[in-house]
């Protein structure tokens, strides 16, 4: 296998070949290492590369294959974590000067799995500041770029995740996912992400988001995102909201079909504006699900527009905790993050109750819809990647309901928590690709990549790279 | 057995008679029915009776015993209905003017399962304007009675719930809690209730209060308690905040005893004023734990003394939920109420968020010392039972809305959503009930009915009754 070839090769392929001797940790840590080298500077994926640790990790993993320990699920295998999650002994800036040479003394309890099971831990990956918009570039990090076309962004919060696993710089990425920043960058740059179900993936420290946040796997292929989620998951203490069971065994129970599920299809929500050429891509991947058995019915699933509810919730996210920061840090904080802070503080404390209210029925408009269906089908963007250092499409349109209008699919099952995905449905005509985003009902995490898997089997993706 | 004796056994043998054919349900609701008539103009704990739909059910659970029907684990038992809680077509007052004649089209899902299970619902029970103190007075319906001492408060706010129970009114009722509604209304009557987790009990309408409201029991004895949450507990999509794991099985697991258990006894939280006497009797019952083979230590559990946070945040969700109601209703509303919601008004946004923060961080302390304790026992409240319309006892600092101070060992744990129980732990010298509070790790709702039925078994109190 050629070096390209070994950083585009699945990690649940990359795990049993470490188990099988086949392939050595340090084989792959080095391959992977040599290409991000490589590649970083054209994308700026990682902010925070971790060379020297991962190869001496990669060492000590090479060495307990051949002393025949017992070996993790991910033994060997590499990772990164985005730098908005904190790492232990490795500096997270969360994408702000305030936190430029913040090194955190403890890892989330993900990390903290993921190491467990052996995987080795390649950096950090750009975030804007504080994951506070849909694309990524930052005061501290600057600019990160789409691999498929470097003029474009690869999506945001989670876009140096996405542009890392996309360009094969790491097979798995640690997302976050807030209001689609996990399923905003996958849809961009052409990957498998999903947001599982909130609390699935304990969180901390807790997000003061109003369980707006999650944290979920980005990688290229359903498989290996079943797998690092099965890896991620399960109740910890350090989240009193992570949820009580354990994860279900996703990567063993993938192959279910979806012959006998009733599936929703809606390409706008009913309120959304639609890029042609999104639109019939993600129509076309919709169709998919029939051919594969599913009954899939062209719906209106009449939530109502939860924008203005989401606006406000998320300004309070991701501003209301900002305001005493602003007097010493606003000439070095993004622009557009200042804006949204000093709207929070125009807030009263009413409009926060009113929003959480809005919400509640919100949620019951959402379940009464899962009760006739088990999986909704939408795009995952209202359009393909437009340029870098945007905040929006049409740079003339840049108010916050601008921002929320390209991403209505993803924030309402923030406020809902129902676990979503976005898989990788096709290319647009100037070759960007396209996600359709698949969300299931409370809990059913297992359902959303089962489907997804179904989909990927039908309508694989994994084999297309972009030229780098 | 006398009507008494009867109105005084437990559900679980009730429920075991009706299964043997030794007891009708239509015997059993009308000794309960008579008993509410005779007491409940004094005691004031039903504001709506049932009493026609009662009988019918209980004839109708009759003849499904003589039809050899299956039966479900309360059939032919029956309980109440907190008026907080919405069922179908009888009127939902809350406890406000406002809602006087509000006629729900709904069951909650806590009544559906109750009736499902085969419970006869005897009627809606008081509580304080839209369960806004822990007290037992109300505009709409006046004052209810503790049963103990007439004249004195039951508590609140599921006032009526713990009048009907400790009054032989019927053996079990629903009751919610939002900063302590189960626990203190338990401990002022001397019968059992207990918060389980949350989310272990769905709630629905969702509480607008950042998840503080929990559903659960309130009985004589543990065991009718376990046997009442074993059928109300469970995921239910009406609420997004209900836990995905099924309950464990309370009744059968009950007898496991308090064996090497490691138990903290906080006198104070560090920070709470008792009233010597109250001090003096929970201080007793919690060093008996220790002849029950626990290992108690008198503990400082550091959480940090947070009655500034729950004053703000209280009050800042009854403002966000009410305040549209002063122009028009403030003559009829509970001034105590009024006030409170006059001081959440001046919150912002930013300052809602501030406290939120310092909310989440509180369960980093909590959970820090359940890594150490397997339980926590404080007293349930600071207080003996004081003169309804009261909002402190007289020897206590008066204060326009502020009811906490007296009831500060309740809300730490609707911050955390931590199970905590309210268990009979003697009476005052003056004849008053005084309840010991049981406090478990996240989740262990079974912990807590375990230490609680050792605690009864040692100083049983289910057969002490009211002067009524």
């Amino acid at each position: 296998m050629n070096r390209d070839d070994l950083c585009y090769t699945p990690a649940t392929e990359l795990a049993k070949a470490v188990r099988e001797k086949r392939l050595s940790p340090v084989e792959i840590t080095e391959a992977v290492l040599e290409r991000i080298d490589a590649i970083n500077p054209k994308l700026n994926a990682y902010c925070t590369p971790t060379a020297e640790q991962a190869m001496a990790k990669a060492r000590a993993a090479e060495q307990a294959v051949m002393d025949g320990k017992r070996l993790g699920p991910l033994h060997g295998v590499p990772y990164s974590v985005k730098d908005l999650v904190i790492t232990k002994g490795v500096r997270t800036m969360r994408g702000s000067k305030i936190y430029e040479h913040f090194v955190p003394e403890e890892d989330t309890p993900a990390v903290e799995r993921l190491r467990g099971a052996g995987g080795i831990l390649l950096g950090k990956t750009c975030s804007p500041e504080f994951g506070w918009k849909g694309v990524t570039d930052s005061p501290v990090t600057g600019i990160t770029r789409n691999p498929w076309n470097l003029e474009m962004t690869p999506g945001g919060s989670s876009g140096g995740a996405s542009a890392q696993v996309a360009a094969g710089l790491g097979p798995l990425a640690i997302g976050t996912d807030g209001g689609g920043s996990i399923r905003i960058p996958a849809g961009f740059t052409g990957i498998f992400g999903i947001k599982p179900s909130f609390g699935r993936v304990p969180t901390y420290p807790a997000s003061n988001h109003d369980m707006l946040s999650h944290m979920g796997p980005m990688t290229r292929t359903v498989s290996d995102a079943a797998l690092m989620l099965s890896v991620m998951a399960g109740p910890h203490e350090a989240d009193r909201f992570s949820l009580e069971d354990g994860p279900a065994d996703y990567e063993e129970l993938l192959d279910r079909g979806v012959g006998d599920l009733r599936i929703a299809w809606s390409r706008d929500l009913g309120y959304a504006r639609v890029d042609p050429q999104v639109a019939a891509l993600t129509e076309r991947a919709a169709q998919a699900f029939a051919e594969l058995g599913a009954q899939v019915d062209a719906v209106d699933p009449d939530f109502g527009d939860p924008t203005d509810t989401f606006i406000t919730l998320y300004v309070l996210g991701a501003g209301g905790g900002l305001a005493d920061l602003l007097e010493e840090w606003e000439s070095r904080m993004d622009p557009g993050l200042v804006t949204v802070v000093k709207m929070a503080a125009s807030f009263k404390g009413l409009d926060v109750i009113r929003a959480q209210m809005a919400r509640h029925q919100y949620w019951d408009r959402v379940r009464r819809f899962f009760d006739r269906y088990d999986l909704l089908l939408t795009p995952t963007l209202a359009v393909p990647a437009f340029r870098v250092g945007q905040l929006v499409p049409n740079p003339e349109r840049s108010s916050l309901r601008d921002m929320f209008a390209w991403t209505p699919f993803s924030y309402p099952f923030n406020m809902t928590g129902n676990p979503a995905a976005s898989v990788p449905c096709g290319f647009t005509d100037e070759g960007l690709p396209v996600g359709l985003q698949i969300v299931g009902r409370r809990f059913a995490d297992l359902t959303v990549l089962q489907a997804s898997y179904a989909f990927e089997q039908a309508r694989p993706w994994a084999d297309q790279r972009p030229k780098l | 057995m006398n009507d008494a004796d009867l109105c005084y056994t437990p559900a679980t043998e009730l429920a075991r008679m009706i299964r043997e054919k030794t007891l009708s349900p239509v015997e059993l609701t009308r000794a309960v029915l008579a008993r509410i008539e005779a007491l409940n103009p004094k005691l004031n704990a039903y504001c709506t009776l049932l009493a026609d739909e009662a009988m019918d059910a209980a004839r109708e659970a009759e003849r499904a015993v003589a039809a050899k029907k299956r039966l479900g684990p309360l059939h032919g038992i029956p309980v109440s209905i907190k008026d907080l809680t919405m069922m179908k077509g009888v009127r939902w007052m809350a406890g406000s003017h406002i809602f006087a004649d509000r006629v729900p089209t709904e069951d909650a899902p806590v009544v559906t399962r109750l009736r499902k299970a085969g419970a006869i619902i005897l009627g809606k029970t008081t509580t304080p304007e839209f369960g806004w103190k822990g007290l037992s007075d109300c505009p709409l319906t006046g004052a209810t009675h503790n049963p103990w001492r007439h004249g004195l408060t039951a508590g609140g706010s599921s006032a009526g719930a713990a009048v009907s129970v400790a009054a032989g009114m019927g053996p079990l009722a629903q009751g919610s809690d939002g900063a302590g509604s189960i626990r203190i209304p338990s401990a002022f009557c001397g019968i059992y209730g207990i918060k389980p987790s949350f989310g272990r009990v769905p709630n629905y309408p969702l509480s607008n209060n950042d998840n503080s409201t929990h559903v659960g029991p309130m009985a004589r004895t543990v065991a009718d308690a376990a046997l009442m949450l074993s059928v109300i507990a469970g995921p239910s999509e009406l609420d997004r905040t209900s836990l995905e794991a099924r309950p464990a099985d309370y009744v059968r697991k009950l007898g496991k005893g308090l064996r090497g258990l490691k138990v903290g006894y906080s006198p104070d939280l560090g920070y709470l004023r008792v009233d010597p006497e109250i001090a003096e009797i929970s201080r007793e019952a919690a060093l008996g734990f220790e002849s029950l083979g626990a290992h108690v230590e008198e503990v400082d559990p550091g959480f940090g003394d947070s009655s500034e946070l729950i004053e703000s945040l209280w009050n800042a969700h009854e403002a966000g939920n009410y305040e549209e109601f002063l122009p028009e209703w403030e003559a009829k509303m509970d001034p105590g109420l009024v006030a409170s919601i006059r001081d959440g008004q001046r919150y912002s946004a930013v300052d809602y968020i501030r406290l939120r923060g310092r909310k989440n961080s509180y369960w980093d302390a909590v959970r820090a010392y359940f890594e150490r304790y397997d339980l926590l026992l404080t007293p349930a409240l600071s207080v003996a039972a004081f003169p309804v319309f009261k909002l402190l006892p007289e020897h206590w600092p008066q204060h326009p809305w502020n009811w906490m101070p007296w009831a500060s060992f309740s809300y730490p744990f609707n911050f955390t959503g931590n199970p905590a129980a309210s268990c009979p732990a003697g009476f005052t010298r003056d004849g008053l009930p005084v309840g010991l509070q049981i406090v478990g790790p996240r989740f262990a709702d079974l912990a807590v009915l375990q230490a609680s039925a050792a605690c009864e078994q040692a100083r049983p109190w289910a057969h002490k009754r009211p002067p009524v």
